[in-house]
């Protein structure tokens, strides 16, 4: 236990250094979500480079000094820390002020969202211990991967061989070469470590959404969209089952975060390097990450006026999109499904099929319900009830979320009408899944989109 | 209006999640785990190489109960397609290893 303690504290210190070069304006929980999300990806990316490099012969002991070397180097690479003035302003500060209505209403929701909170955590917990090794996915794919680059570091491309080709071994490395880090650090396979990882991915994507909808819409608006994440029961599921979906869709939720907030301050470019770092770990989770931080990519530089700002953004995403580059190189580049999607010579016939469209419609409608008793009806009768509300800034950045949720969707629905797999199987497998991948930004999209709770519980005045 | 909007969102999430954790203990047969056949694999170590490939002949057993025994016995690499020096063989459920002399592979 000791072992995995600190291989996070280290995952941890880097992320944090790291993330404080941007740090400014970014709420303090979002900020600690970011730090465990940067440093957990990038320490996997620094495992990898130790295996493919060959230094993994020298023992773990060496590994384990860099780690711990890039904590101070990263810091002095950063921001000087700024003197604190004495007293300082009372901006920012959590100042809670409210009408006796208000007040109750606030304390009653908080009271609400605790006891939400300990229940889901529970629920999390009861589940994880009934599969330790986690579902289908968590085997044959993520914990068999980091199982090679643990127990035998100096063959661990045995993982890539023809016979293993249904264990997807295109799929990027984050999860098993953080899983495998962590082991480590451990000395041996322990699997609570996979449990505890998806437990972080899970509660920080929920964390970093209601953290950011917090700040750009209110404390009580944030909350709300809490109950929503909380409520989604596919989410934990996916979470406990130990699927890359999870850690993919707190990447996503990370890095529209970073942008939302960068397009809400505007003065502090830097903020794009953290949105280009977290797509870019997206892309280092899972292939359809790769699709999310192209799409990101490109709308930034579509629609970003601000040119000079998106070097932050390549900035941030390089380190991770070179060895994401290096791996599908000197590793494994064929991915099935997009082969057959695009390379397949039945694709035409496919495309032009008027029946995969409407079978693939009914089933975008039939597979929409995520768990829970809120749903998306529920959503819709409570944005319908409150209503829209939005400042000009707040609409451009919720334009390029939505953007990207479009378009995302799109890819998806894609490579389900040109896929020469059986679609049955595929939508059975993956459909609720992707919804789960991205349904934290359609949330966060609804509720910085509906008028602010904290607004609607002061009367108008806000 | 919205005010009660605003308390019974919050409510009805609320409820979603106790509602889960009441109903936790009636659905934990929705999940299985693998331990128990893992086990049953690593029990094959020991007669096993360290590394490199060996055979894998099912003998009727489901892909998982592969898949489980790939997880179980990685680093090894278990191919399906043909005889190897060493071979995982499952029959009527018991796993075992047979080896191969004359294998070419």
């Amino acid at each position: 236990m000791t072992g995995y303690i600190v291989s996070l504290f280290i995952a941890y210190g880097i992320g944090h250094m790291v993330v404080r070069i941007a740090a400014s304006g970014v709420p303090r929980v979002l900020r600690i979500c970011l730090s465990f999300g940067t440093g957990i990806g990038l320490t996997s990316c620094l495992y990898f480079w130790w295996l493919l490099s060959g230094a993994c012969k020298y023992g773990f002991t060496a590994y384990f000094a860099a780690e711990l070397l890039a904590i101070p180097v990263l810091y002095a690479l950063g921001p000087r820390p700024a003197v604190k003035c004495a007293g300082g302003t009372a901006k920012g500060r959590a100042v809670f002020r409210f009408e006796r209505k208000r007040a109750a209403v606030m304390v009653l929701t908080v009271i609400l969202f605790v006891a939400a909170l300990i229940s889901s955590l529970a629920v999390f917990v009861i589940f994880s211990s009934v599969i330790p090794n986690g579902e289908w996915d968590a085997y044959s794919i993520w914990n068999l991967h980091a199982r090679f680059m643990f127990r035998d570091p100096a063959a661990w491309k045995d993982m890539f061989n023809s016979a293993l080709e249904w264990s997807h071994p295109d799929y990027p490395l984050l999860i098993p070469g953080s899983l495998a880090r962590s082991w480590q650090y451990i000395g041996s396979e322990k699997l609570f470590a996979g449990q505890a990882l998806s437990f972080l991915f899970v509660y920080g994507m929920i964390t970093a959404a209601i953290s950011a909808v917090w700040r750009l819409k209110g404390k009580m608006q944030g909350l709300l969209c809490g109950f929503a994440l909380l409520s989604a029961t596919y989410l934990f599921q996916y979470g406990l089952m130990q699927y890359a979906d999870m850690p993919l869709a707190f990447y996503f939720t990370a890095s529209v975060s970073a942008y939302l907030l960068y397009n809400d301050s505007r003065d502090n470019p830097r903020l794009l390097l953290l949105a280009g770092l977290m797509a870019s770990l997206a892309a280092w989770t899972k292939n359809e990450g790769i699709a999310f931080f192209v799409i990101f990519a490109l709308l930034l530089l579509i629609l970003e006026k601000k040119r000079s700002d998106l070097k932050y953004f390549v900035a941030g995403a390089l380190p991770v999109i070179i060895t994401l580059t290096c791996f599908k190189i000197t590793c494994s580049f064929s991915n099935d499904i997009f082969m057959g999607a695009f390379l397949d010579p039945g694709n035409l016939s496919r495309l032009t099929d008027p029946m995969r469209y409407l079978v693939l419609l009914f089933t975008l409608f039939n597979y929409s319900y995520f768990g829970g008793y809120i749903g998306k009806f529920g959503l819709l009768i409570y944005l319908a009830v409150v209503g829209i509300s939005m400042t000009a800034a707040l609409k451009k950045g919720l334009l390029f979320a939505a953007l990207i949720y479009a378009a995302m969707a799109v890819v998806y629905f894609m490579i389900f009408v040109m896929t020469p797999a059986n679609l049955e199987w595929l939508v059975t497998c993956s459909m609720n899944r992707i919804y789960a991948q991205l349904l934290p930004i359609l949330l966060m999209l609804l509720f910085l989109a509906a008028r602010p709770a904290d607004e609607i519980l002061s009367g108008g005045r806000n | 209006m919205r005010s009660l909007a605003v308390v019974v969102f919050a409510a009805v999430g609320c409820y979603s999640v106790i509602n889960l954790l009441i109903g936790a203990e009636g659905s934990k047969a929705c999940f299985s785990d693998i331990s128990a056949i893992e086990n049953e694999y690593r029990a094959l170590k020991s007669e096993l190489p360290g590394r490199g490939t060996v055979g894998y002949e099912a003998g009727g057993a489901g892909s998982k109960e592969y898949f489980v025994a790939e997880y179980a016995l990685c680093p090894l690499v278990l191919d399906r397609d043909g005889p190897h020096e060493y071979n995982v063989r499952v029959d009527e459920g018991r796993a075992s290893v047979v080896k191969n002399e004359g294998a070419a592979r």
